[in-house]
């Protein structure tokens, strides 16, 4: 049942994420597997200047930030090629699904291991072997 | 009324083209046959009208003549000047008479043949009746009663014979008013009850009509409230979410904090149950969801309330703000962790503390200031100056979600904590 909390060393993640508490909580997770963290932003505008700078190599989204949709930040990060991960308590939500296919979407409350998880299958890894099954 | 078979026939009429064109004609023709009988009922109507004046006037000269006759035999019985006189006076009234009749009937038209006719007569009349009176009383009894028996006997049998033409004529008047109106019931009776027909089919669109606009409008407003509240489920499962989300975090949290795992349990199973009672308040039936008829001072008497052991040590004051839905869980948090610490360390750990709470908002009822202040427990200069533990984290965490800070205060009377909050940006 429980998930091996991947390694995620060196890199650096944005999170986006508008309910402090759990941002918090999404942060502390993202440093335990060794990563850095990029933020949180608890601000739309906040997440979409970071993500104009772009220094990290993926990010965590959640997708109604205070009201606001976190859209244009995804599309900015899709232009960019870098790897992001929903997460939100809408998962079945249309526009998700038809306009990110590619985009792994993880439903909340997740178990944050999943999350990193999802995470870490959607970092480019060039010399690690294709799969474990 | 509608269940009447006549009505529920009106009513399956449809009202299009073909109806509208047949009814129109139908209508049509039954007005210009009943047009046609009117004129001419009218026409025949008129005709008796004259015959019967006509008649009126014969029996007036026979009238005269029946006079004239009777004032002869008055004067053959009696030639003297009375008699003479009365026949003058006779004679006078009868030219009156006649002028009369004739002014009246010059002002509209030429004198008709039948009035020439008893003006022939009339006058006739007058000339014998002149006659008579010239006679001289030399000239035999006899002699003169029978040429003037002849005369006047000759007149009314002209005058008779006159009557009886027009008495026939107004009897073939009479008999076509009768077929007049015989021809013309039977198109009147159509033509009413298509009149009618037209109008109940109209009264029955008019009323259905508003029927149906009555319950487009039904519809449309039930459709409303179904989206309303196909929307306020969707927002409230989005809320669930995220909150199971929040209390997940709080249990990963407050165990990272703590070694045992029996405390861990019981300080998460505390943060979860003042999160209950605080949504309480915020999820009670609400239509807009949005400002609940709630207020922040009743948030924080349901959270705060089951660690103070009597109603004295707990004093809410201030202003009556309204508790919008995003400030229930930071500010159910911040409330929980201060009671504990209350309970464990502050004013409610002893006998006689009490804590007071000073709620403030802004011209628009919104929340910009909480004081905590605990007083009569134990000197807070002496005892632990913060929780070190997650706790304080969580408030400071909570606080920042809704644009808040926190500033605390040791005093010897008890730990004082000012909360500012900023105003919402809209």
């Amino acid at each position: 049942m429980s998930v091996k909390t991947p390694n995620l060393a060196g890199q650096r993640i944005l999170i986006v994420e508008d309910e402090v508490l759990l941002a918090h909580d999404v942060c502390a997770s993202v440093a335990e597997a060794g990563a850095t963290v990029t933020g949180p932003f608890h601000k739309l505008e906040d997440a979409y200047d970071a993500a104009t700078d772009a220094r990290f190599e993926a990010a965590i989204l959640d997708v109604d930030i205070a009201g606001k949709l976190v859209f244009p930040v995804a599309d900015l990060l899709e232009a960019k090629g870098i790897p992001f991960v929903f997460h939100t308590a809408r998962p079945e939500s249309q526009t998700l699904r038809t306009r990110y296919t590619e985009t792994p979407i993880c439903g909340k409350p997740a178990a944050l291991d999943w999350l990193l998880r999802l995470l870490s299958e959607a970092l480019p890894r060039p010399t690690v072997a294709p799969s474990k099954d | 009324m509608t269940r009447l078979p006549v009505f529920t026939f009106v009513r399956s009429i449809s009202l299009d083209l073909s109806f509208l064109l047949v009814w129109a004609a139908l209508a049509a023709i039954l007005l210009i046959h009943v047009g046609q009988n009117f004129i001419a009922l009218r026409a025949h109507m008129e005709a008796d009208r004259a015959a019967t004046a006509q008649l009126q006037d014969i029996y007036e000269t026979v009238n005269i003549a029946q006079q004239a006759r009777i004032a002869r035999l008055h004067w053959l019985l009696d030639p003297g000047q009375q008699t003479r006189e009365d026949l003058q006076e006779k004679q006078d009234h009868y030219r009156a008479k006649l002028d009369a009749r004739r002014a009246a009937s010059s002002n509209a038209a030429p004198p008709s043949e039948f009035m020439q006719n008893v003006e022939r007569l009339s006058r006739e009349v007058m000339a014998l009746v002149e006659q008579i009176s010239q006679i001289p009383e030399t000239v035999h009894m006899s002699l003169r009663s029978g040429h003037l028996r002849l005369a006047t006997d000759q007149i009314l049998a002209n005058l008779e014979a006159e009557r009886d033409r027009i008495a026939h004529e107004k009897d073939v008047s009479r008999a076509d008013i009768k077929a007049d109106w015989a021809a013309m019931i039977p198109s009147l009776l159509l033509l009413s009850s298509l009149v009618g027909i037209m109008a109940l089919r109209l009264f029955f669109k008019f009323r259905d009509d508003r029927t149906q606009a009555i319950r487009a409008e039904y519809l449309e407003e039930l459709a409303r409230e179904r989206d309303r509240a196909d929307i306020l489920a969707n927002e409230l499962n989005h809320r669930v979410k995220n909150l199971f989300a929040v209390v997940s975090s709080i249990v990963t949290m407050t165990a990272r904090g703590e070694d045992s795992p029996m405390l861990a349990a019981q300080k998460a199973r505390a943060r979860i149950n003042a999160l209950a009672r605080a949504h309480d308040l915020s999820t009670k039936p609400d239509k807009t969801m949005s400002h609940s008829q709630q207020g922040v001072a009743e948030l924080w008497t349901k959270v705060v309330e089951p660690y103070c052991s009597n109603e004295g040590r707990l004093n809410l004051r201030g202003d009556v703000v309204s508790l919008i839905p995003s400030l229930t869980t930071p500010l159910g948090l911040v409330a929980n962790e201060l009671a504990t610490n209350a309970l464990k360390y502050g004013a409610w750990s002893g006998l006689g503390g009490a804590v007071t709470i000073d709620i403030r908002g802004d011209d628009q009822g919104a929340i910009r200031k909480i004081v905590w202040t605990e007083t009569g427990g134990p000197d807070a200069r002496v005892g632990s100056q913060a929780d070190p533990g997650f706790g304080t984290t969580m408030m400071e965490l909570s606080l920042q979600q809704i644009g808040g800070q926190m500033s605390r205060v040791w005093n010897s009377s008890g730990l004082q904590v000012t909360i500012d909050i900023e105003p919402l940006k809209s």
